[in-house]
C-alpha cells in the first residue's frame, strides 16, 4: 500500500481530524481506483467529490458530446465546450481539481463489451447511469467479481442511495428485478438534486473503504426534497433472483 | 375509513400532486386502495403500478406507515394508514 507524501497530508488534514477516518482511511483512498458509470448529474459530482477527497485512481466511462439541456445539473462540463465530448471535459476539471488523480477515461457508455473488464479494474463501483440497462450490467459484473457498488438515484427533487455488497445485500436487481415499466429517458430534476444524491454516495464509497460509521448496506435512503423529508427503507434480498441468489448459496446470510 | 396515498418519483409527476386522501370502505386491501388511487391517473400511472394481470408490480416500493408490505399479500388497511408507493429512479 502506498504511502501518503507530505502534499497529500496538508491537502487531506481537514478531513484527516474526522473521528474514525484519519491517515488510514485517507490511505485507503489513495490506494483505491473507483469505477464511475457516467460523468453527468450524479457521476460529474461524484467523481469530483472522490478526486477532492483524494481517491487514488478514477475509470470513467461515458460517450457522447455536451448538450445545453446537459448544463443544470452536469457540473463538470463547461459552457465553452458545448457540443465537445463530455468525457474529455471530466478529466479535465478533475485533474485541475487534484493532478494527482489519475483518471482513466473511457469515451463510451458502460457496455456489454466493456463491462467485466472495467469492473475487473476498480476496489469500487459507482452506479450514476440513466438506463436501467446500463445499471443492470454492472451490477451483474459487481455481483460476479464480488465489487462493492453504491448505487445512486435521482427524479425531480427526490433522490435514492443505496450500498450493495455481493454476498452480504440484495443486489440491484433485487431491488429493480425488471426494467419499469413506463420509465422514460429523459425526466424532470435539478442539479442540486442529483449533487445531493451523488454527495449521499460518495460518502456511503468512503465510509465502506475506510470503515467508518454505519453505511447503507441493505437498507435505502430515499429522501424528498420538495418536503425535506426521508426514508431508510430496509431491503430484502430475493431467493430467486437471477442474478445473485447463487451467491448466497455458496455463503448464506 | 379514510386513508392516505403518498406518491413518489414518476407516480408524484403524473399525479402533479404528493398526496391523495381516499374514502375506502372497511376492510379493504392496500391493492384494492392503490387501484382505487390510480383510476383518475389513467393508463400511464396504473402501467407503473401493476403489471397485466393487476398485481403490484416488483418494481414498485409499497409502506404503509413507512414499512415495507409483502406485495404478494397486500395486507387490510386500517383508518389512517399512509401508502407511500416508491416508484424505481435512475440517473444521467
Ligand atoms: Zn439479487
Amino acid at each position: 500500500m502506498q504511502a501518503l507524501t507530505d502534499e497529500e497530508r496538508a491537502v487531506y488534514e481537514w478531513q484527516m481530524w474526522t473521528r474514525d477516518f484519519g491517515e488510514a482511511g485517507q490511505q485507503a483512498l489513495k490506494n483505491t481506483t473507483a469505477l464511475v458509470s457516467r460523468v453527468g448529474g450524479l457521476g460529474g459530482p461524484v467523481c469530483l467529490e472522490l478526486a477532492a477527497a483524494g481517491i487514488g485512481r478514477l475509470i470513467i466511462a461515458h460517450g457522447g458530446n455536451l448538450k445545453p439541456s446537459d448544463l443544470n445539473r452536469q457540473i463538470l462540463m463547461s459552457h465553452e465546450h458545448l457540443g465537445t465530448p463530455r468525457i474529455e471535459q471530466a478529466k479535465a476539471r478533475l485533474l485541475a481539481l487534484n493532478p494527482r488523480l489519475e483518471v482513466s477515461a473511457v469515451a463510451s457508455n458502460i457496455s456489454k463489451e466493456n463491462v467485466d473488464r472495467l469492473v475487473g479494474e476498480a476496489g469500487i463501483v459507482f452506479d450514476c447511469a440513466p438506463l436501467f440497462e446500463e445499471r443492470f450490467l454492472l451490477n451483474r459484473a459487481c455481483v460476479t467479481q464480488r465489487k462493492p457498488m453504491i448505487d445512486c438515484a435521482m427524479f425531480s427533487m427526490e433522490g435514492q442511495v443505496t450500498t450493495i455488497v455481493p454476498g452480504e445485500t440484495p443486489c440491484l436487481q433485487c431491488i429493480y428485478p425488471e426494467i419499469p415499466p413506463g420509465w422514460k429517458r429523459e425526466f424532470p430534476v435539478f442539479g442540486a438534486v442529483s449533487c445531493a444524491a451523488a454527495c449521499y454516495g460518495v460518502m456511503e464509497g468512503i465510509k465502506h473503504l475506510s470503515g467508518m460509521g454505519a453505511s447503507l448496506k441493505g437498507q435505502m435512503l430515499y429522501f424528498d426534497m420538495r418536503n425535506m423529508t426521508s426514508y431508510r427503507l430496509p431491503l430484502q434480498r430475493r431467493p430467486d433472483c437471477p442474478i445473485c441468489s447463487q451467491l448466497w448459496k455458496v455463503s448464506p446470510p | 375509513m379514510q386513508v392516505t396515498m403518498r406518491y413518489f418519483g414518476q407516480l408524484r409527476h403524473l399525479a402533479g400532486r404528493d398526496e391523495d386522501t381516499i374514502h375506502l370502505e372497511t376492510g379493504v386491501t392496500a391493492l384494492s386502495a392503490i387501484r382505487a388511487a390510480m383510476a383518475p391517473y389513467g393508463e400511464a400511472a396504473a402501467l407503473i403500478v401493476m403489471d397485466a394481470s393487476g398485481a403490484l408490480r416488483p418494481s414498485l416500493m409499497v409502506l404503509i406507515n413507512d414499512a415495507p408490505i409483502d406485495k404478494e399479500t397486500p395486507p387490510t388497511l386500517q383508518s389512517g394508514d399512509i401508502i407511500t408507493l416508491l416508484c424505481a429512479i435512475s440517473g444521467g
